[in-house]
C-alpha cells in the first residue's frame, strides 16, 4: 500500500487563490504537503510525500469562492486502516461567521494514483 | 531639511488624533488667541539642506506630482530651469511670494508646503553633456500585469509638492508652471490627498481606498537604517544625498474588491484591516511572523498574501513609502481612484525592482489593482542658501 | 492725448529717438563730450564716465574713481525680452552711513540701463527716466518693482530668458560701484506707458 502523490479537492463554486492553504497530517501528525499547491477554476491541489504509515491522515483547507466567502474545512482519510483519531474535525469554520450554503461543500476530493487506501469519509462542519 | 518650524505635525497626529495645521500652530505660538493672530500662524517646513525636503517629513495632506519635458534639451535650459525652481521653492515653501508673483497674498499660508525636483533617466538621453547617471537609475521596466498610459508615465523632470493648503499648493503649481513655461511643458498632473487623521491611534499609517493600512513597517525618517536606504551614497558625486523615487499609478478595482467578505480582504493583504496587525499579530509594526498558522495548522499568512512577497529577503531590500490616494471621480460609470505609490529608495536594483517583482508574479491584490502610470526621478541633493538645487550636476 | 500717453513701449522707442547702438564716440567717453545714452556708464582706467544731460545736453560726465560701495539688492529679478527693453525690480538697500544716490547703472546683456520712476501725469501714470538717479538714506532700502521705481534695461544685446542670471554694476554719484545679480523670470504685467514729453532732453 502507498500514498497518491497528490491531494486534490474539488469544489462546486469557482475559487480565488487569496488566503489559500492545505496542511495533509500523516498518522505521526506530520505535515506532508511536498511542494506548492495549485488552485485551478474549481479545485485545490497539492503534492504530498510518500508514507508508509499506516492508519488515519487528515486533510485541512482554507480556500475563497469566487464570490468572496473564505471556508476552511477537514476531512480524513486512511492508508491501511483508521487509527484512532488525533484530532476533533468539528473545530472547522467558516471564515465569514455566516451559515454557509452547502452548495460550497467540497463536492470530491481525490487522491490520485492512490493503490490501496480506503477512502472512509470527508466531513465539512460549520 | 525636516526641520519643522513648528512643532512636528507627527507627534500632534500621535498624540494627539488632533488633525492639521491648527493643531501644529498651537505647540509653536502658544495658545490661540484671536483671528488676527491666526493668520501668523505658520507651519513650514525648511526648504535648504543637505536632502530636498518633501521626504523625510509628514506628508502634507494634498500633493501634486508635476512632470516636465524641457522644451529645448540644452544644459543652459535645464540650469534655468533648476535655479527659478529653487529660487521660487525657497521662498513659497517659507510663505514668501516669488518673485514677480502675480498673487503674493495666496503665498502668506505656507501650510506646511514642500517642493521636490527629481531628474528622469530620459534627460540624460536628451540633454547633451551631462554627467553620466548612477548605472542604477534607470526607467522602470514594465511589469507582467502593467497597464501603463504614457499619459501618467515618463518625463524630463518631476516636481512634486506636498501642502496641507489647496490655495497654497494651487498658487505654488501655477507659479511653477508661469516660471518654467518657456523652458518647459506639463505632460502630465497627478493629485492625490491623504487623510488628515492617522489610521488608527498611535500610528503614523493612514488608509488608502481600498480601506487598507497604508505605512506599515516603513523605515524611520531620521534613523541610521532609513538614511542608507533612501539616500544615495554610491556612484557619481553628484547624485550623493539624493534618492529614487519611484512613482505608480495605481488604479483600483473597487466593485470587484467589495465581493470580498472582510476576511477574504485581509487574506490578501495578510494583515487585518482595524489595526493594521500582521494575521496572527496584536499590534501594526510586529515583526511578521510568516509562519503562524492558525487553529487548524494552516498558515494565516498564505503564499500570495501582499505582505508576504513584499517583505524584503534582506535587511537591504526595503523601501519607503509616502504614498497619496487619487480619486477622478466617475470616469465611464466607474469610480476611477487609487493609489500614487510613492516611494523612495538609495537603490532600486536592490530593493524596489525585486520586490515588485514578486508582487508582479503572485500578489494576490493583483486581482483588484493594476498599474496604469509608471515613473522613476533621481531626487537632486539639497543645496544652501548660495547655491540652487541640481548645481552639482554643473561642477 | 491719452493716445500718445497709452503707446506702446515699442513705439515710444521709436518716438523718444534713442540711437539703440551707442556711436562710437561713446566708448571713447571723454569729459564732457556728448553721448547718445542717458543712463549709460563707461568704466575705464578705474574710473566711471555717465552719460548725462547738463542743460538740455548729454554729455560725458567727469570721470568718477571707482570704489566698493555697500549697497546690496535682493529679491532681484528682470521681465524676458528678446529684444528692446526689459525691467529690472528688486529690493536695493544702502549699507552705508551715508545717503547714496545711484545715477548710473551698466549691464553687459544691454546698452544702457536707466534709471525710471512712475509719475501721475494727466491723470495716468506714466514712466519717466528719473534723471538725479535714486537717492536712499543711509540703512534704508529702495523698492524697485513694476509700476513703481524701476531699472530700464535698453537695447538688449542678448535675449534674456527665464533662469538667465544677469549682472548689473550700480554705480553712485561718487563713483562707488556695487555688482549685484537678477533672474530672468516671466512676467506679464508691467508694461507702462513712456512718457515721451521729457525725453527731447535726452537727444544727442
Amino acid at each position: 500500500m502507498s500514498l497518491p502523490k497528490t491531494v486534490e479537492i474539488t469544489f462546486a463554486t469557482k475559487l480565488m487563490d487569496i488566503g489559500t492553504g492545505i496542511v495533509v497530517l500523516d498518522p505521526s501528525r506530520k505535515n506532508i504537503v511536498s511542494g506548492p499547491f495549485t488552485v485551478s477554476e474549481y479545485s485545490l491541489s497539492a503534492p504530498i510525500s510518500d508514507s508508509k504509515i499506516l492508519g488515519t491522515y487528515e486533510v485541512t483547507y482554507r480556500v475563497v469562492s469566487e464570490d468572496g466567502h473564505p471556508v476552511e474545512g477537514r476531512f480524513n482519510f486512511y492508508l491501511g486502516q483508521s487509527s484512532a483519531p488525533t484530532a476533533s474535525p468539528d473545530r472547522v469554520t467558516e471564515k465569514s461567521g455566516r451559515t454557509w450554503p452547502n452548495i460550497f461543500l467540497p463536492l470530491a476530493v481525490v487522491l490520485a494514483l492512490g493503490i490501496a487506501f480506503i477512502f472512509r469519509r470527508y466531513r465539512n462542519i460549520k | 531639511m525636516s526641520d519643522h518650524s513648528g512643532i512636528s505635525r507627527r507627534s500632534l497626529l500621535v498624540g494627539s488624533g488632533a488633525a492639521g495645521v491648527a493643531g501644529a500652530s498651537i505647540g509653536y505660538f502658544g495658545k490661540k488667541s484671536s483671528a488676527v493672530q491666526s493668520m501668523t500662524e505658520v507651519a513650514k517646513i525648511g526648504f535648504y539642506g543637505v536632502h530636498q525636503s518633501g521626504i523625510e517629513n509628514t506628508p502634507g495632506l494634498i500633493s501634486n506630482f508635476v512632470a516636465f519635458d524641457l522644451i529645448d534639451p540644452t544644459k543652459a535650459n535645464l540650469q534655468s530651469v533648476l535655479r527659478l525652481f529653487t529660487d521660487d521653492a525657497a521662498r513659497l515653501t517659507q510663505g514668501k511670494p516669488a518673485l514677480a508673483d502675480g498673487a503674493p497674498e495666496l503665498a502668506v499660508n505656507p501650510a506646511n508646503l514642500t517642493m521636490t525636483l527629481g531628474v528622469g533617466p530620459s534627460l540624460f538621453t536628451r540633454v547633451p553633456r551631462l554627467p553620466s547617471k548612477p548605472e542604477f537609475f534607470n526607467e522602470i521596466p514594465a511589469f507582467p500585469n502593467d497597464q501603463l498610459d504614457p499619459k501618467w508615465s515618463g518625463s524630463d523632470f518631476i516636481i512634486q509638492f506636498c501642502c496641507d493648503d489647496s490655495l497654497t499648493l494651487s498658487h505654488a503649481v501655477g507659479m511653477i508652471a508661469k516660471d518654467l513655461s518657456t523652458l518647459a511643458q506639463v505632460r502630465w498632473i497627478q493629485t492625490g490627498a491623504r487623510s488628515d487623521k492617522p489610521a488608527f491611534s498611535g500610528t503614523t499609517s493612514v488608509r488608502n481606498l481600498m480601506g487598507q493600512v497604508e505605512g506599515s513597517d516603513n523605515p524611520l525618517p531620521g534613523n541610521p537604517i532609513f538614511n542608507s536606504l533612501v539616500w544615495i551614497n554610491e556612484g557619481p558625486q553628484w547624485a550623493k544625498d539624493g534618492t529614487i523615487l519611484i512613482l505608480r499609478r495605481i488604479q483600483m478595482l473597487m466593485d470587484k474588491w467589495e465581493i470580498l467578505d472582510r476576511s477574504a480582504q485581509e487574506m490578501v493583504i495578510g494583515r487585518r484591516l482595524d489595526n493594521g496587525a500582521a494575521l496572527g499579530n496584536k499590534v501594526e509594526n510586529e515583526p511578521v511572523n510568516f509562519e503562524a498558522t492558525d487553529t487548524l495548522g494552516l498558515p494565516l499568512i498564505s503564499a500570495n498574501a501582499h505582505i508576504r512577497l513584499a517583505h524584503g529577503a534582506s535587511l537591504s531590500e526595503r523601501i519607503y513609502r509616502r504614498p497619496y490616494n487619487y480619486d477622478n471621480g466617475i470616469v465611464d460609470g466607474k469610480r476611477d481612484l487609487g493609489l500614487i505609490f510613492a516611494a523612495f529608495t538609495s537603490n532600486p536594483v536592490t530593493s524596489y525592482l525585486p520586490i515588485q517583482g514578486r508582487l508582479a508574479q503572485s500578489d494576490s491584490l493583483n486581482k483588484w489593482i493594476t498599474a496604469i502610470g509608471s515613473s522613476t526621478y533621481l531626487i537632486l541633493p539639497g543645496c544652501t542658501e548660495n547655491s540652487y538645487i541640481g548645481e552639482t550636476l554643473f561642477t | 492725448m491719452r493716445s500718445k500717453l497709452f503707446a506702446t513701449l515699442a513705439l515710444t522707442c521709436l518716438l523718444c529717438g534713442f540711437n539703440l547702438v551707442p556711436v562710437a564716440a561713446d566708448m571713447t567717453a571723454m569729459p564732457g563730450a556728448k553721448c547718445s545714452m542717458p543712463g549709460m556708464t563707461v568704466t575705464v582706467a578705474k574710473l566711471t564716465y555717465l552719460c548725462q544731460s547738463k542743460a538740455g545736453v548729454l554729455t560725458w560726465s567727469t570721470g568718477l574713481p571707482v570704489s566698493k560701495v555697500a549697497i546690496t539688492l535682493t529679491d532681484g529679478w528682470v521681465k524676458l525680452a528678446t529684444t528692446g527693453m526689459s525691467g529690472a525690480f528688486g529690493i536695493v538697500k544702502n549699507n552705508t552711513k551715508n545717503a547714496v544716490t545711484i545715477v548710473g547703472v551698466a549691464s553687459a546683456r544691454a546698452a544702457a540701463v536707466q534709471t525710471h520712476e512712475m509719475v501721475m501725469k494727466n491723470g495716468a501714470m506714466v514712466m519717466q527716466m528719473k534723471m538725479d538717479g535714486f537717492t536712499i538714506p543711509a540703512g534704508k532700502t529702495l523698492e524697485l518693482k513694476p509700476g513703481g521705481n524701476h531699472l530700464m534695461l535698453m537695447g538688449i544685446t542678448k535675449p534674456i530668458k527665464a533662469g538667465d542670471y544677469l549682472y548689473l554694476t550700480l554705480t553712485t554719484s561718487t563713483g562707488g560701484q556695487a555688482t549685484v545679480r537678477v533672474i530672468g523670470k516671466v512676467f506679464a504685467g508691467g508694461n507702462e506707458t513712456y512718457d515721451t514729453s521729457n525725453t527731447t532732453a535726452m537727444k544727442p
